[in-house]
Order: C-alpha cells, then sequence, then structure tokens
C-alpha cells in the first residue's frame, strides 16, 4: 500500500509541468555554472570548475533556490486531494494513515530527487562544453558528483520534504507551505548571522544547518588548491553528524505530522450569505447600447490595466514572488560593505548598489514568467471566447498586461526599498533619503524593467504557446550571457542594455546618467515597434498561426498604431544613430579582438624599445587648470630630465595617457623622430646625446575634455565634485614604460608571443636599476585651479591659494625629493585639522561622511609619534587625508597626501568596540607609506612588495597595538590569516615566499602582517624597529640601485639573536605552514588550593610549494601557551581572563603540557592568540572539563 | 442580416469541419441542430469573428465580417459552448468588466446594465460570489447575461443548454425567447426540443454541411403520412432495422418504440405518427450517414 502510494505520486508529478521546467531550469542553471562565467559558483582561481567542492558548493546554492521547486512538490502531493475535492474519496478509503503521510511524502522526496539529478548532470554536461578553458577543469571524478548528490543534497532533500510536507499536512494549504519556506530562509538566515556571534554557535550551527553547507566549508576552509581539486570532504564529524541530524529530523517531522495530521472537511470560513434579495433593482426596459468613443478608449486602458493589475497582484504565484524579493534583498544588502567583520553606515547609496545587483536576474525572472502567465491568461481561464469576440482593439491586451507585468516588477522594487529602509533602521541608521531611492532606484528600475516587460510580451505575444514564449525568453537571456562573454557587449544591440551609472555620496549620478537617458531613449523606441507589433499580431479567437497573423496584420496597422510605428522607428534610428556617433565616432570602441590586437601591436612595437636607457625626471613643474562642471582639464608643465646612466643618451622616448590632446611637446634641442600612432608615444632625437649627469628640459601642453559618451559610459577622470587624477593621467612620462599589456598565459600562446615572468627575479641585479612604481625622485612645484567653491589639493606644500576671476588657484612647492607619483584632487570638502608636534593633520571630507574623521586624526597623530620615535623624521610639514568618490574602493598614498575612498573607511561603523577598527588600521597603513614608499622604495624585482606593503602593515599593527591593545591585534591578525588561507587556497599564480612575492596581496598583505607580528613577539619589538631603522637610513630617499628584500632579510637577521634566525628563514624564505592542536584538557586541585592542568599538544611544520603540496619538515621552538578564564574568541575578551601565557619549547608530534595555576582555567591551548601561520587555528585552545 | 455564403474550412491536420454552408439569417432566432462533430462550433466561432474560415464569405447588415470583423464585434453577443472565469472575480465585477469591453463606458450606464442583467438571469442574490464557485446552470445564466450587454443585434449561442438540468434549461431558453425580434439569434444546439421550442428558423448542420433549411413547421408538413411508430420487443430490433428505415427507437416500459420511414404503410403493427422535429432530424442524419 505504502509504496504503492509513492510509486503512484512519482509517477503523477513526472508528468507534471513543474517536473520538467524544474529539470530544464536547474539543468540549465547548472550547466551555466560552468559552462558560462556569469553564473559563478566562487570558488576562487584555479580550483577546478569540477573539483569536489565546486560541485558539493554549486549543488548547495542551487538546493537554496530548489526549496520552491521542493515546496511546490510535497504542497502538491497533500493538499492535490483537497483542491480538486478528491479528499473525502481519499480519506474514506482503507489507506492507514501512515501509509498515506510517509507514501506521499515519500512520493514527493522520490521526485525532488529525481528533479535534483539535473544539477549534478548539468555541471557534468558544462565540463563537456567545448569552449570552456580546459585549464579550469580537472578530470571528472564520479565519485564527487556521487557524494554531492548522495549524501549532501539527498539528506537535504529529505528534510525539506518532510519539513514542507507537514506544514501542508497539517494547513492544508499550498500557501501555508510556500509561507513555511519563507519561514526555513529566514531561520537559515537568522542562523548564518548567528553562527558568526562565536564559536560555539558556529560549532552547533554547522552541525544543524540543514543544507550541509557550513559543516562543508569548515571542514575545507584552508584546503589548498591542490587539496580541493583532488580530494573528498571526510565524512566524518560535523559534516556526517549533519548529514544525520537532517535525516532524523525529517523523519521526525513526518512522525509528528502522522500524529496530528486531521483528516475530516477542512472547515471553510462562513461564506457570505447566499441571499440578497434586498437592493433588487428595477429591470430596465432597454440597456444602453455600446459607444467606442475616446472615452472609451481612455476607460477600458485604466480599467482594463487595473483588472489586469489585481488578478496578477491577488494571485499565488505573486505570494511567492514578494517572499523571493525579500529574501533576495536581505541577501544582497545585510552584509554590503563589510569589511574585517565591522559593518558600515548603511548609506542609500550602498542599499541602492547592492540591491539593484541582486535583483537584475531576478527581473528578467520574474517578466519572463509573468510575461506566460498574463498573455495567456484568458486562454487559461478558458474565457478567449467571449473576452476575444468584444469590440476592444488589440491594444487593450497589449498595453495593460504590459503594464500589469510592470506592475508586478515595480511592487517588488517597492518591497525592496521597504526591506533596505527596514534594514536601515534595524542598523540604527535613520538618515532616510527617499529622495535618492526614487531617482536612483525606483525611476531608472522602473524604466529598465519597463521595457522589459514590454519585449516579454511581445516574446509571448508571437510565440504559439506559453512555453515556447517561456524557452525564446530563456533564450534571450542565455544570449545576453554568450554576447558578453563573446565580448559583443556594443549597447546598440544588447536590449536594454546602457553604460553603468556608478553611484557616490559626493558626486551623485554624476554625468554618467546623460548616456543612460540616450541608451533608454533608443530603447524605448524599439519596445515602442515592439509594442506596436504585439498590437497588429496578437492572437484573438482560434488556431491564429503566425502566418495567418502576419497575413492581417497590415489591415491593423491603421492610425494611431501606424503614427506610432512610425515614431517608434524615427527615433531608434535616429537616437541610435546619434550613440553611435558618441561611442563609435567621438570615442573608440574596441570589441576583444580588437582590443587584443592592438595589445599585440603594442608589445611587438615597443618591447625592443623598453630597454634603451632613458633620461630621469628630477624636477616636476606642472600647472594643471580643472575645470569640474565641464569636466575637462588643461595641464602644462616643464620636467627637468637627467641622464642619471653612465652612458650617453641619444633618443627620448615621451609616453602620453590616454585619450588626451597633445597640444605642444618639445623637447630641449631635439627633434621629433617618430610618432608611434595611434599609440600616443613619440620618440625624439636629441641633436647632441646627454651626456652622463647632463640635463635638458621638456615641456607640455595636454588637455581632456569629454568626448560625448563611450560605450562603458566613462567620459572624463574630472567629475563635478570630487575630481581625483594621478600624474599617470595628465602629464606625459619617459620611456615606453611596460610594454606587456597581455598578460594571460593562454592568449600570448595564441598570439605567438613569448611566456614572460610575472616580475623580475630577485637575483637579477640589473632590476635594482628601477623601482617598483618607476618613479623617480624629484622636486615639485604644482599649481591647481578649479571652481571657486572647490578646495583645490595637490601633494606639496601649499604656498599660496588665492581666488580671483572666478577661478581658486592653489599652488603647492617641495624641494626635498619625493617619488613623481602624484595625485590631484579637487572637491566641496568639509576640513578638520589637527595641529600635532609640527605638523598640520588634516582630513577633507564630505560634509555627510563626518563619522570617522576624528578617529582617523587619532590614528594619523598616533601613528606619526610612532613612526618618528621607532623609523625617523617624518618629510612634510603636513598630512592631508582626502576623500574621493567610490568609483573605487582604495586608499593610497601620495608624497604628504593620503587619497581616501569614500567607499572604504568614511562610513565604516566602528562604534562597536569589539570589532576591528579597520578605519583606523588603514589610514595607519597609509600613514606609514610616507616612511614605507615614499623614503624607501624597492626594486622593481621579486619581493619589492615587502618593503612597503608589508612594512606598512607592519607599523599599523603597532598603531593598533597603540591604540586599541593586543586584544585588537589578534581580531585583526585573525582576519589576516583567514583572508591569506583563504586566497592562497584561490590563488592564479603559484604562491611565493615572502621574500619573492610578486605583487600577491594575500603574501604581502595578509601574511606579511602575521610575519612581523610574530617576528616582534620573538625579537622584541625594539629589535624590529632597530632592523627598520637601519635600513631605512642606508636607503632614505635613494635612487638606484634600488634596496630589495633581500636588504631587509638581512637587516633583521643582524638584529635577531641566533635562536631567531632559523624562524626568519621559515617566515621569509620559505612557505611554512603550521598545525597546532591542543586536545585532552584535564584538572586537578591540590591540597594547597592550586590547580594543575594538563593537556595535549599535536604540533606539526609542513613545508609547501607555489601550488600547496605539502611536506612535513622537524618542528621545535617556543610557542605560547595560556589559560583562560573565558574563551579568547569571546567578542568580550581581555586581559583580565588570562590566567597564564608563557612560551614553552614544543616540538613535532604529541606532547604533554602541565600548568600549575592559582585560579581554575576554564580553557587552555596553544598559540591561542593565532600567531602562527596555523592552517586549522580553530582548534588551539580547548575546553577544560570541570 | 447575417449571411453566409460558401463557407469551408479546413484544418490543418486535414479535417474538413466545414464544406460550402450558406446559410440565410433574418432576425429571429436561428436554431442550428446537429450531432456533435458536426462542425456547428466552427461555424459558431467563424461567425463569432473567432476563427477565419478557409473560404466562403460572412456578412452582417452588409458588413463583410472576415475583412472587418472589428465591426461586427461591436453589436456582437457571444456566448461560447464551453467557458471558464477568470479566478477570484465575482459575477458582478466580471459583468461590469465585460460592459466595459463592449463599450459602456460610463459608470452610471454600465451599473445599469450590470444590475439590470443579474436581475434578469436571477443572479442578483449571488452577485458578489465568485463565479469560479458558480454551478453549471448559474455559469450558463451568466453567460446568457454577459451576451446581452449592449443591445447586441447579433447573438451567437453555441450548446447552451448542454448540462443543464429541465428547470435551468427552461429558465435559460425563456430568456433567449425574450430577446427581441429585432435581433439575429443563432443557437446551435443538439437537443432537438431546443429548437422545436423556440426557432422561427432552423437548419441541420451534419458532416459539415447544411443538409436541412427553412422554418420548422415547413420542413415538417414534408414528413406527412412517412412517419410510422410501433412498440416492439428488444429481440426484434435487429430484424427490424435490417427490414425498415428505423429512424428512431427508445425505450418505453421494458419495449421498444421506433419510428419508421417509408412511403407505403410499413406493415402490421405499424401505426401512422405525426412526425417531429425530432423524425425530421433523425431522418437527416440518418440520410447523411448513409450518404457518406
Amino acid at each position: 500500500m505504502f509504496s504503492g502510494i509513492a510509486r503512484f505520486e512519482l509517477r503523477y508529478q513526472l508528468t507534471g509541468p513543474v517536473f520538467w521546467s524544474a529539470f530544464l531550469f536547474f539543468l540549465l542553471l547548472s550547466f551555466g555554472s560552468v559552462a558560462s562565467p556569469y553564473i559563478n559558483i566562487d570558488q576562487g582561481g584555479d580550483i577546478h570548475k569540477n573539483a569536489p567542492t565546486s560541485i558539493i558548493a554549486t549543488c548547495f546554492m542551487f538546493s537554496l533556490f530548489f526549496v520552491l521547486v521542493v515546496t511546490a512538490f510535497a504542497a502538491n502531493v497533500i493538499v492535490r486531494d483537497q483542491e480538486t475535492g478528491f479528499a473525502p474519496i481519499i480519506h474514506t478509503t482503507r489507506v492507514s494513515r501512515s501509509a498515506y503521510v510517509f507514501g506521499r511524502a515519500l512520493g514527493a522526496f522520490l521526485v525532488s530527487a529525481l528533479c535534483f539529478t539535473s544539477v549534478p548532470l548539468g555541471i557534468f554536461l558544462g565540463t563537456l562544453a567545448p569552449w570552456v578553458d580546459p585549464s579550469t577543469l580537472g578530470p571528472n571524478h564520479f565519485s564527487a558528483y556521487l557524494y554531492a548528490y548522495a549524501l549532501i543534497a539527498l539528506p537535504t532533500l529529505l528534510f525539506l520534504v518532510a519539513l514542507l510536507a507537514s506544514v501542508a499536512m497539517l494547513t492544508r494549504t499550498v500557501m501555508a507551505s510556500y509561507i513555511g519556506a519563507l519561514c526555513l530562509f529566514l531561520a537559515y538566515l537568522g542562523a548564518t548571522f548567528v553562527s558568526s556571534q562565536g564559536k560555539l554557535w558556529a560549532s552547533i550551527y554547522s552541525w544543524t544547518e540543514p543544507f550541509g553547507n557550513a559543516a562543508i566549508r569548515a571542514a575545507t576552509r584552508y584546503w589548498t588548491t591542490a587539496e580541493s581539486n583532488r580530494l573528498l570532504p571526510p565524512f566524518t564529524g560535523a559534516v556526517l553528524g549533519n548529514r544525520v541530524v537532517a535525516v532524523v529530523a525529517g523523519i521526525a517531522l513526518l512522525l509528528l505530522a502522522r500524529r496530528l495530521l486531521k483528516v475530516g472537511p477542512r472547515v471553510e470560513l462562513a461564506r457570505q450569505a447566499l441571499a440578497e434579495a434586498e437592493g433588487l433593482p428595477a429591470p430596465r426596459a432597454a440597456l444602453p447600447a455600446g459607444s467606442f468613443d475616446r472615452r472609451h478608449a481612455r476607460s477600458v486602458l485604466v480599467l482594463r490595466t487595473w483588472f489586469e493589475v489585481r488578478q496578477v497582484l491577488t494571485g499565488p504565484a505573486y505570494l511567492i514572488m514578494l517572499i523571493l524579493a525579500i529574501i533576495l534583498t536581505v541577501i544582497s544588502v545585510a552584509n554590503a560593505g563589510e569589511l574585517f567583520g565591522t559593518a558600515i553606515y548603511p548609506v542609500t547609496r550602498v542599499m541602492i548598489s547592492a540591491a539593484s545587483a541582486g535583483f537584475s536576474l531576478f527581473a528578467i525572472v520574474i517578466a519572463i514568467f509573468y510575461s506566460g502567465e498574463l498573455v495567456w491568461h484568458e486562454r487559461v481561464c478558458r474565457i478567449d471566447g467571449i473576452v476575444d469576440s468584444t469590440p476592444i482593439p488589440n491594444w487593450a491586451y497589449v498595453v495593460p498586461k504590459t503594464l500589469a507585468l510592470a506592475a508586478v516588477l515595480l511592487s517588488t522594487l517597492c518591497v525592496s526599498v521597504l526591506a533596505d529602509l527596514a534594514i536601515q533602521a534595524a542598523k540604527g541608521y535613520t538618515h532616510f533619503e527617499l529622495g535618492k531611492y526614487l531617482l536612483w532606484y525606483v525611476l531608472p528600475q522602473t524604466v529598465n524593467w519597463l521595457l522589459l516587460a514590454i519585449l516579454a510580451v511581445f516574446v509571448q505575444a508571437l510565440a504559439a504557446n506559453k512555453y515556447a514564449g517561456w524557452g525564446l525568453m530563456l533564450l534571450y537571456l542565455i544570449g545576453t550571457l554568450v554576447m558578453a562573454q563573446l565580448g559583443l557587449d556594443h549597447v546598440l544591440y544588447n536590449f536594454n542594455k546602457s553604460p553603468p551609472v556608478p553611484l557616490s555620496d559626493m558626486n551623485g549620478e554624476g554625468q554618467f546618467w546623460k548616456a543612460w537617458v540616450w541608451l533608454k531613449i533608443y530603447w524605448a523606441a524599439f519596445s515602442l515597434v515592439l509594442l506596436v507589433v504585439s498590437h497588429i499580431l496578437w492572437r484573438r479567437g482560434v488556431a491564429m498561426s503566425l502566418k495567418s497573423r502576419l497575413r492581417s496584420a497590415p489591415g491593423l496597422l491603421r492610425g494611431a498604431a501606424e503614427v506610432a510605428l512610425a515614431v517608434g522607428l524615427a527615433v531608434f534610428v535616429a537616437s541610435g544613430a546619434f550613440i553611435f556617433y558618441n561611442t563609435n565616432v567621438l570615442n573608440e570602441y574596441h570589441t576583444r579582438s580588437t582590443e587584443e590586437a592592438e595589445d599585440v601591436a603594442f608589445e611587438r612595437t615597443f618591447a625592443p624599445l623598453a630597454s634603451q636607457p632613458q633620461p630621469a625626471v628630477h624636477a616636476v613643474k606642472i600647472e594643471i587648470d580643472l575645470f569640474p562642471q565641464e569636466q575637462r582639464f588643461v595641464s602644462r608643465g616643464t620636467y627637468e630630465l637627467v641622464n642619471d646612466t653612465a652612458a650617453p643618451i641619444s633618443d627620448v622616448v615621451v609616453r602620453f595617457p590616454e585619450q588626451l590632446e597633445i597640444q605642444s611637446l618639445e623637447v630641449e634641442d631635439a627633434q621629433l623622430s617618430h610618432d608611434f600612432r595611434p599609440f600616443p608615444i613619440r620618440a625624439y632625437r636629441l641633436a647632441s646625446p646627454m651626456r652622463a649627469g647632463e640635463k635638458r628640459w621638456l615641456s607640455f601642453t595636454v588637455s581632456r575634455a569629454p568626448r560625448g559618451f563611450s560605450n562603458d559610459g566613462i567620459t572624463s577622470p574630472v567629475v563635478g565634485n570630487g575630481t581625483f587624477l594621478r600624474n599617470a593621467e595628465f602629464a606625459p612620462a619617459i620611456g615606453v614604460g611596460d610594454p606587456v599589456k597581455m598578460g594571460d598565459k593562454a592568449l600570448r600562446r595564441k598570439y605567438g608571443l613569448p611566456a614572460i615572468a610575472r616580475m623580475r627575479p630577485l637575483e637579477d641585479a640589473a632590476a635594482r636599476a628601477d623601482n617598483l612604481l618607476h618613479a623617480d625622485w624629484t622636486s615639485l612645484d604644482i599649481t591647481v585651479s578649479t571652481d571657486p567653491d572647490q578646495t583645490p589639493l595637490a601633494p606639496g606644500d601649499k604656498v599660496s591659494d588665492v581666488t580671483t576671476a572666478g577661478r581658486r588657484t592653489a599652488r603647492f612647492v617641495l624641494s626635498q625629493p619625493v617619488l613623481n607619483f602624484i595625485s590631484v584632487q579637487s572637491a566641496r570638502y568639509a576640513e578638520k585639522h589637527l595641529a600635532h608636534d609640527g605638523v598640520d593633520l588634516a582630513v577633507y571630507y564630505h560634509p555627510a561622511h563626518s563619522f570617522n574623521v576624528d578617529g582617523m586624526l587619532r590614528a594619523l597623530s598616533t601613528g606619526l609619534d610612532y613612526f618618528q620615535a621607532n623609523f625617523g623624521a617624518y618629510q612634510f610639514k603636513h598630512v592631508d587625508i582626502v576623500e574621493f568618490p567610490a568609483y573605487g574602493d582604495f586608499a593610497q598614498s601620495f608624497p604628504g597626501t593620503i587619497a581616501y575612498s569614500e567607499g572604504v573607511g568614511f562610513i565604516a561603523d566602528v562604534r562597536d568596540a569589539h570589532r576591528v577598527d579597520y578605519v583606523a588600521y588603514v589610514t595607519a597603513h597609509e600613514l606609514a607609506h610616507q616612511w614605507w614608499a615614499h623614503q624607501i622604495i624597492g626594486a622593481a624585482q621579486q619581493g619589492a612588495t615587502v618593503l612597503n606593503e608589508t612594512l606598512a602593515q607592519y607599523s599599523a599593527l603597532m598603531v593598533m597595538e597603540k591604540l586599541y591593545g593586543p586584544a585588537q591585534v589578534h581580531r585583526l591578525l585573525r582576519y589576516e590569516l583567514d583572508r591569506y588561507l583563504r586566497k592562497r587556497r584561490g590563488q592564479q599564480q603559484p604562491e611565493m615566499p615572502l621574500y619573492r612575492v610578486e605583487q600577491q596581496d594575500y603574501v604581502h598583505y595578509s601574511k606579511g602582517a602575521l610575519v612581523m607580528y610574530l617576528l616582534k613577539e620573538r625579537m622584541g619589538e625594539a629589535n624590529v624597529n632597530r632592523a627598520l631603522r637601519s635600513l631605512l637610513s642606508n636607503y632614505r630617499f635613494h635612487g638606484a640601485p634600488y634596496p630589495s628584500s633581500i636588504d631587509l632579510v638581512a637587516a633583521l637577521r643582524e638584529a635577531a639573536a641566533p635562536r631567531d634566525q632559523a624562524l626568519i628563514t621559515d617566515l621569509f624564505e620559505r612557505i611554512a605552514l603550521m598545525d597546532l592542536r591542543a586536545s585532552g584538557a584535564a584538572i586537578t586541585r591540590r591540597t594547597d588550593g592550586k590547580y594543575e592542568v594538563s593537556f595535549s599538544v599535536e604540533a606539526h611544520k609542513f613545508y609547501a610549494d607555489g601550488v600547496g603540496e605539502e611536506t612535513e619538515a622537524p618542528f621545535s621552538d617556543l610557542i605560547d601557551i595560556g589559560a583562560f578564564a573565558a574563551s579568547p574568541d569571546q567578542p568580550d575578551f581581555d586581559a583580565k581572563q588570562v590566567l597564564l601565557m608563557q612560551p614553552r619549547e614544543i616540538h613535532s608530534g604529541v606532547q604533554r603540557i602541565e600548568l600549575v595555576l592559582d585560579g581554575a582555567p576554564a580553557f587552555v591551548g596553544v598559540d591561542p592568540y593565532n600567531k602562527w601561520i596555523d592552517r586549522r587555528p580553530d582548534d588551539n585552545v580547548v575546553g577544560v572539563p570541570h | 442580416m447575417l449571411d453566409v455564403t460558401g463557407l469551408g474550412h479546413v484544418y490543418p491536420d486535414g479535417t474538413r469541419a466545414l464544406e460550402e454552408v450558406t446559410l440565410h439569417l433574418p432576425p429571429g432566432m436561428f436554431g442550428l441542430l446537429g450531432p456533435n462533430g458536426a462542425g456547428k462550433s466552427t461555424l459558431m466561432r467563424c461567425m463569432a469573428t473567432l476563427q477565419v474560415p478557409t473560404s466562403g464569405r460572412i456578412t452582417f447588415d452588409g458588413n463583410d465580417v472576415l475583412a472587418n470583423p472589428h465591426k461586427l464585434r461591436e453589436t456582437l453577443g457571444y456566448l461560447p459552448q464551453d467557458f471558464g472565469v477568470y479566478p477570484r472575480v465575482s459575477a458582478y465585477a466580471m459583468l461590469d468588466h465585460l460592459a466595459l469591453l463592449k463599450g459602456i463606458a460610463a459608470r452610471a450606464a454600465r451599473k445599469d446594465t450590470v444590475e439590470s442583467l443579474l436581475q434578469q438571469v436571477n443572479l442578483w442574490p449571488a452577485r458578489h460570489r465568485t463565479l469560479a464557485g458558480f454551478s453549471g446552470g448559474m455559469r450558463q445564466r451568466f453567460g446568457i447575461a454577459q451576451a446581452l450587454i449592449g443591445n447586441p443585434k447579433l447573438i451567437i449561442v453555441d450548446e447552451p443548454t448542454a448540462g443543464l438540468d429541465p428547470e435551468e434549461r427552461n429558465r435559460f431558453l425563456n430568456l433567449l425567447a425574450g430577446i427581441s425580434e429585432q435581433v439575429v439569434v443563432v443557437l446551435s444546439t443538439h437537443i432537438v426540443e431546443d429548437v422545436a421550442d423556440l426557432c422561427s428558423r432552423m437548419a441541420i448542420l451534419a458532416g459539415g454541411r447544411i443538409q436541412v433549411q427553412g422554418v420548422p413547421a415547413e420542413l415538417m408538413v414534408t414528413l406527412r403520412g412517412r412517419i410510422w411508430c410501433k412498440t416492439i420487443e428488444r429481440r426484434e430490433l435487429e430484424a427490424y432495422q435490417a427490414g425498415h428505415t428505423v429512424i428512431s427507437q427508445r425505450l418505453s416500459g421494458g419495449k421498444i418504440v421506433i419510428h419508421v420511414e417509408s412511403d407505403q404503410h410499413p406493415g402490421a403493427g405499424f401505426a401512422p405518427f405525426s412526425g417531429g422535429l425530432e423524425d425530421l432530424y433523425f431522418l437527416t442524419l440518418r440520410r447523411t450517414a448513409t450518404a457518406a
């Protein structure tokens, strides 16, 4: 009986549309996750798309969405009887309650399980797609698919079916099941949040989370690329436990449902009384006849739209969609902008950007689904005969249905705005900017989605049936992805596409909205044509093939329709021509292949010239006029060129930034010998060669003004408020620069270019002739003029600042050498100054971004004190932090000036003292660059970034320790450790030891911070600083040969004790990883009242190669042993809870540690603060049983 | 008023649904009688502008319906054979919406129309219930109400009485009968009584062709003296079928009453029968079947 019911369910569901459409949908989605770069289940870098962990992650991601499919199956299985009125028949049969419950649920489980095979199948098929880059794939392991499907997905599905079927059984409505699914999502989100609040929660979560993802992630968190590609996660511990919990919970739910199941008819709410004879109107002798005038047309438009909207909004699918909209908003917005676990003030700009990104695909899916529902609504309701024979024109279908679809889309938009506002309020941010929501979000998305709705309705109007229409729209969706993949990204042939409109609190929508408007006019005109075509080809009556509709279409093209078509076509062509003029005539448009060809030509032309010796720039004098409102600048300047080489120089090569107008260029005593047009590079032949040490001058005038708009929307780096220019954008440079623009290995092979090293090797002495920034030490004299209401800023001491004739002009001069690495900024700033130790500390900021200005000043003053005391004098009279718009999310140090994005610290919410104050961290880091970059700069070879980034990290950590104490630093280092371990897992190129780092940020920032902090703990702060000071004094403002990481290591070795030399080798010259583990703690109280605590420590050290293959090496060194009254992972942990902290000699293998303490500890551990690079940092501390 | 000339329709799969159908319909009730699958609905849909026939012409009041369907729709009331309803919409709201579609734009006029019709079809007490919950009879009455909106000049009702109980059917036919004589009403049915009770003119459609058309009484004249009836035992039926043109048979008290067509007295036990429309219908069907 039981298996019969299940079999029947399976057969029944297999014939339904849900099964097949879901199967196809998930097949395509998972196929795309491998075969398209646009559906990306990010595992990072070199992890194969069919690696076991990737397959598991993809299955997990899609199982989240699959919940809705399971809901459909589970609810249908149970509620079907109720809805079809078959329930009494079922309930009067001899079917036992158990057979009914378990049989139906088993049926739903089987059909869900069968449907979910589409995911592994889709991944597998994706690996067979011929266009997928084979280097992103590994061998297909059947066991990996089986593991992901059978061990991970099936228990999840069982739990989901049980949960949702139970809800359906108890409530007997479909809606309740969907609400159940919603609650599951919300609970999942909530639990995910709680799990980040501490180790205990995380552990509970990884055991109970119904998708099994948390446990898998915990088990594989720090796997190397090699391991991820090869290994299946061990099916033990939390992974096994979690799956068992899911299955047991599922069965328990069903048992519970069986007990609670009621079989009688559902008691309906008492319906309105039938007899309502009162108010019976007198019958009319004659009914009014219809009249078909303008007024009727208007009423039809309004009321029919209202009718369609109501039909849609009261439908059951709509609720599901709103649920999805809320979930999507919360997922994409809740943690937006978070850095180092520290939240931001949820400013409207961030909310909008995050919500827009989350909604883009969702809107298309809604449009696809609802266009089918709406266009075929009459037919599905079988009322088409009545409605189609009424005297309404075809547009009375097309327009209201389109508007109804737009209304659905818009209501999700409104819901997402409400959700955004709720999230803002929940985070205590009450500066609600409804105007921005309207102008930056609701309005543009309304236009976008209205056009999308028109397309979707058009497609359905033409399609032979609803499913064909859905299929066509799906093809459209895939088509857009494929086009983008092929680099066919021109806005003129990608429906509804427009250049991006980046948002900024400082600069609003800038000028970017103009291109957007033009493109929307263009696509709106096209959509108008689609509307007219939908109108004349609308299907009315039965058996109307497209052919027969085409025959009668010309007859319908009369009056307004004809005018609309003509207007649509005219505007489409005219605006298209204007856009083409902007994107392809005024600006250059590159397809991927023309771009590649250009890069190849560039390298072939300039590679031979790259090694030609060139003079250095020793004095820079520039006047730059900014016109923010016109987004243009003019820059004039003079360089003093000096031959720093030993040999005479007879040719000077000058390169310009792209897209500049070169008004004039003159090199003293030289003639233009070659203009490399179209490349902005010119060669000059000197009449008499420059001898060693000889000087010449060069002068130039260049300008840049926006030329309309380009395909990617970029017009000019000068913006209305918040201009940030680097000299690479407004001034020429000497030499051809790096001729290599094509880095991708496969592409280089394809074009026959030689393989290149990422950086020149550390042993290459010739590389020390150039520095990392390719910038010379120079004096500086820069004059910036701008609009009178803006503040012009540039590196240097301000010697004048006058406003005359509607221009504000400021001049900045530095006579001591600085790197020719200059920023120019201008905006309407608020400013705050702090005089500290003779230095003017200043923050120039957007007036609404005052949150962290004081914190920045505090970090600057603390940093200044520490760095001056320990490294050497500060070279300027001021430090300026200058905010710029969030067109980039970074901070960057220029001489005495720090350009600081509004997206990276100004809106951080650092009020919670238990969270990392990364504003101070970033500020101190950038200040440290005034020493570690602007006083000493590494040679352009491996390891160069150690000298600026790693040392800036160390300096910033020291400032953090002064500001917040060691606990905050330990917390920060945990993030750095996590980032290092995670990113080395997703690396593209082999990992290098620290002293050979090739600009890999996870090595020079994250590992660098860990290395330096551990070294400081071992060598002592004073010794490390002594080494740094000696390095600095040797190379301060030093030209070629520039220092390298070898100099740093030598300085450290000199300052270090003999016992620390091996550690320096491991930290800098090797990739060394520890595995430390504490376990088996025991405690006894002695008669004298003291406690004897013992626990086991297991230690291993591994050396890894570039791809993460490890070999164990013997280890014996001092490592901290700690005993604590509370877990050191607690957010409010502080020094008072430390009972003991002392280094002990730890060696490879297992050893027993014994401690005698005055108080009873709750936790003991080895390297409890994770100062060592430990691949499993979570098991260093163990609880002490009492 | 409504003229159908040489109408033919072949479905893409080759089915010939209509062949050379020519009809002339003056104002008044016109009954289109035919068995299931005779092509009635195809013909009705063609007349209701919902299907384009492969050949032939339809004109109404001088308007070429196929060339200009929109003009006919302005004066058309159509009740399809089988129709559904929008979910979650009450009878009142639906009628109101359809009234709007049929050109009653003014709110007050729509209110009058809807209320009057609801009352006429006796759905007033149920006006706020959703249509989806209506019984078959109520739904048919709603169907006729919507067909009457806006004083149509052509009303097409396709098999309206199928599935109605006798009382419902009576009420429905009464409604139809009450419609003005100035209007063309086309009623298709496979129930002979519907036509007999109501229609001033009629046609019998079988095998896609019009077999007979005219005024029912005149058509019945041709049957005079040619229909005979006899009550026989059930086991005798086969023998009679072999020997006579049996046009109908029905059970009566455990025996079978057969009607036989014959120019002469067909033999012992047969009594002359003043043939009804039913006999004409069955006779026509029988002839079509033998001809085919």
